[in-house]
């Protein structure tokens, strides 16, 4: 059973004088707890691939299944609910938003979901799952990349959705963090059977997972 | 709400700049909008007499100088019989219900006001003074019944207070509301007081005693910036004419139904051959409400008034434009953080709550700093910028601009909707705009 499955994707972005196709009919079939890596040249497409599977974007044509629900018919308010309960995501430039300390870092996505319990519990815990429950109260600021993208993680995590997203991760990280990072992610994979896609240009982090797309002009290769 | 909180208190250093400018703004605010706000409440105030069934008739002498004049109606005897004339003509005239006749300097608008020290209590032990506006009428002439003021409860008709007059003393009438400042919860009828105050105060003058005989309902005078409560005072005798006969003019008061334009298109061409007598002629007639009108432009009421307005809106143009300049851009630079809260699961519609929250609460709590910062200054002041006065020179109307604390609490609110008003527009543009954005837009803004 997929957990997200495209089928006939296409992306175009049009403006009054050009037209650039940056998806083609691109499908995939990804199952539950799969780790797939997505890699190819710089514009290539994988970004735009990433967020139309994270309800980011949305595809000029093509069919967008996310854990069985298809995503073309819902409305906005619809979209937000399934990206909150169903979907986090990994941010190369990590995201975080620079006026809230950690913790509440964390807690955005609880603060938009009913019934969500102790929201400050749950993000506690999900800060001590990547080893931060240390700097609950720090800023942004205050974190070297590799702490700021393991609370990105956190965050991504804390809700407890089914998949996770990671657009190139340890880009912004040296090679040390971006073992550390890695390794928090494959036993998120692993230990909790979370679905994870990362987008990466690293081949060696692309090797570590379960299979990897290659895409080229907005088309997969492989 | 606690999202909320939370976001003011975490962007404390971005919003401490904007909370000093709501300060700020809220007090200039205040200062800008209090003279505004109170000329309207006291434009507002009635008359207390019938300014809409009124015609003012204006009377003329013939110069001694002038052909035509004549020299034997210069009597007393004609000056008399002359004015006795042309009330009784003016009276029967059809659609008049009653007349009086006045003086140009004392008609209720009209160009001049007289003030005297009033004062209550033991000259030699201790006095109340305080200044008042007050009117001369000349009693037996319908002064009361033409303007038609009210009696108040507890005094003679209206009819009655007209035609009183006491030649041992000046006859007072008094608003009740005059009434009630100085014998609160007595029937003021029947009370002396002290004309000459002032002067009583600096033992300079004998004492000049009047006696309250009539009470009416709040009469007011309004061509200045404030409303005064007046009193009226029969000065001449019954039969007393004023050695000035161009000072003679005649109040009209129209019966009901009566339109006044049909009926000035008759009145006039009968009036100037039929109150053309001896040396008097009727020189206009117009309706009341031009006199009243008249006279404030020539009190430069109007253009005050007008100056006011223009200041406060320019000022509250400025407020809105650099209010809703701030919270626009403060907006706009959120919109990364919109783009991170709306991949997480925030819909527009809590973006733009979360948003228009945190502006409110900040004018809230800046706008509530503000007038408290100028509740110090008003107490210590003991006034307010416009309108609330001790002073009994004006207003003793029981409205909110004399009573301080529903003043104040009325013009904060005021001040108080107009920033968040402003605020709540330089935030729910930008915040449905930044909402709109594609997320992934969002995520790129820098």
């Amino acid at each position: 059973m997929s957990i997200i499955s495209l089928k006939a994707i296409n992306k175009i972005y049009r403006t009054k004088t050009i037209e650039t196709q940056a998806l083609e009919d691109i499908s995939l079939d990804i199952a539950e707890g799969e780790f797939l890596s997505i890699m190819g040249p710089s514009g290539c497409g994988k970004s735009t691939l990433l967020n139309i599977m994270g309800l980011l974007d949305s595809a000029s044509s093509g069919t967008v299944e996310i854990a069985g629900t298809d995503v073309s018919r819902l409305r906005d308010s619809q979209l937000a609910s399934l990206r909150n309960s169903t979907l986090g995501f990994v941010f190369q430039s990590f995201h975080l938003i620079p006026s809230l300390n950690i913790i509440d870092n964390v807690m955005v996505p609880l603060v938009y979901r009913s019934g969500a319990g102790d929201r400050r519990t749950l993000a506690r815990e999900a800060l001590e799952r990547v080893g931060l429950s240390h700097r609950l109260h720090h800023m942004p600021s205050q974190l070297s990349g590799g702490q700021a993208q393991r609370v990105a993680i956190a965050r991504a995590i804390v809700g407890n959705p089914r998949i996770i997203l990671a657009d190139e991760p340890c880009g912004n990280l040296d090679s040390h963090m971006g073992v550390e990072i890695m390794s928090l992610l494959h036993s998120l994979n692993r230990d909790e059977h979370r679905t994870i896609v990362m987008v990466t240009h690293n081949e060696e982090q692309a090797r570590g997972t379960d299979r990897i797309v290659h895409m080229f002009d907005g088309r997969r290769v492989d | 709400m606690s999202v909320i909180f939370k976001n003011l208190w975490n962007r404390r250093r971005q919003n401490v700049w904007l909370f000093i400018e709501l300060i700020l703004v809220s007090i200039l605010a205040w200062i800008m909008v209090d003279p505004v706000a109170v000329s309207i409440a006291d434009t507002s105030l009635p008359l207390g007499y019938d300014a809409d069934r009124l015609v003012y008739v204006s009377m003329k002498a013939i110069p001694s100088d002038a052909p035509g004049y004549d020299g034997a109606a210069d009597s007393a005897d004609r000056k008399r019989a002359c004015v006795d004339a042309i009330m009784a003509k003016v009276r029967q005239y059809p659609g008049v219900e009653h007349a009086t006749h006045t003086f140009s300097y004392s008609i209720i608008g009209s160009g001049s006001l007289s003030t005297n020290n009033f004062a209550i209590g033991d000259p030699a032990v201790d006095t109340i003074v305080k200044s008042h506006c007050f009117l001369v009428y000349v009693p037996g002439q319908e002064f009361f019944e033409t303007y038609g003021f009210k009696a108040a409860p507890g005094s003679p008709s209206v009819s009655e207070i007209s035609d009183m007059y006491s030649a041992d003393d000046d006859c007072l009438v008094i608003s009740r509301e005059l009434g009630e400042d100085y014998w609160p919860g007595e029937n003021a009828i029947g009370k002396r007081a002290i004309l000459n105050g002032w002067k009583l105060k600096n033992g300079s003058a004998d004492t000049v005693w009047a006696t309250v005989r009539g009470v009416v309902e709040g009469a007011r005078w309004h061509s200045f910036n404030r409303s005064y409560t007046l009193q009226f005072r029969g000065r001449y005798g019954k039969d007393g004419v004023p050695d000035e006969l161009d000072e003679l003019n005649v109040v009209l008061r129209l019966r009901d139904g009566v339109d006044m334009n049909e009926f000035l298109a008759e009145f006039r061409p009968w009036a100037d051959n039929a109150l053309r007598i001896d040396n008097l002629y009727m020189f206009s007639a117009s309706p009341y409400r031009s006199v009243i009108y008249e006279t404030e432009e020539m009190f430069g009421i109007h253009s005050e008034r007008n100056s006011k307005m223009l200041l406060a809106a320019f000022f509250l143009l400025n407020l809105v434009l650099g209010t809703i300049g701030c919270f626009w851009l403060q907006t706009r630079k959120r919109v990364k953080e919109i783009g991170v809260r709306r991949a997480y699961g925030a819909r527009r519609v809590n973006i733009i709550v979360m948003l228009l929250g945190e502006s409110a609460m900040l004018a809230t709590v800046s706008v509530l700093a503000g007038v408290l910062i100028y509740l110090q200054f008003a107490l210590k002041y003991h006034s307010l910028d416009a309108g609330f006065s001790n002073n009994c020179m004006f207003s003793l109307h029981d409205t909110w601009v004399n009573h301080f604390g529903e003043h104040f609490l009325i013009i904060s609110a005021i001040v108080y909707a107009i920033i968040l008003l402003c605020v709540l527009i330089g935030t729910l543009i930008p915040a449905v705009s930044a909402s709109r954005v594609d997320i992934t837009d969002a995520l790129r803004d820098e």
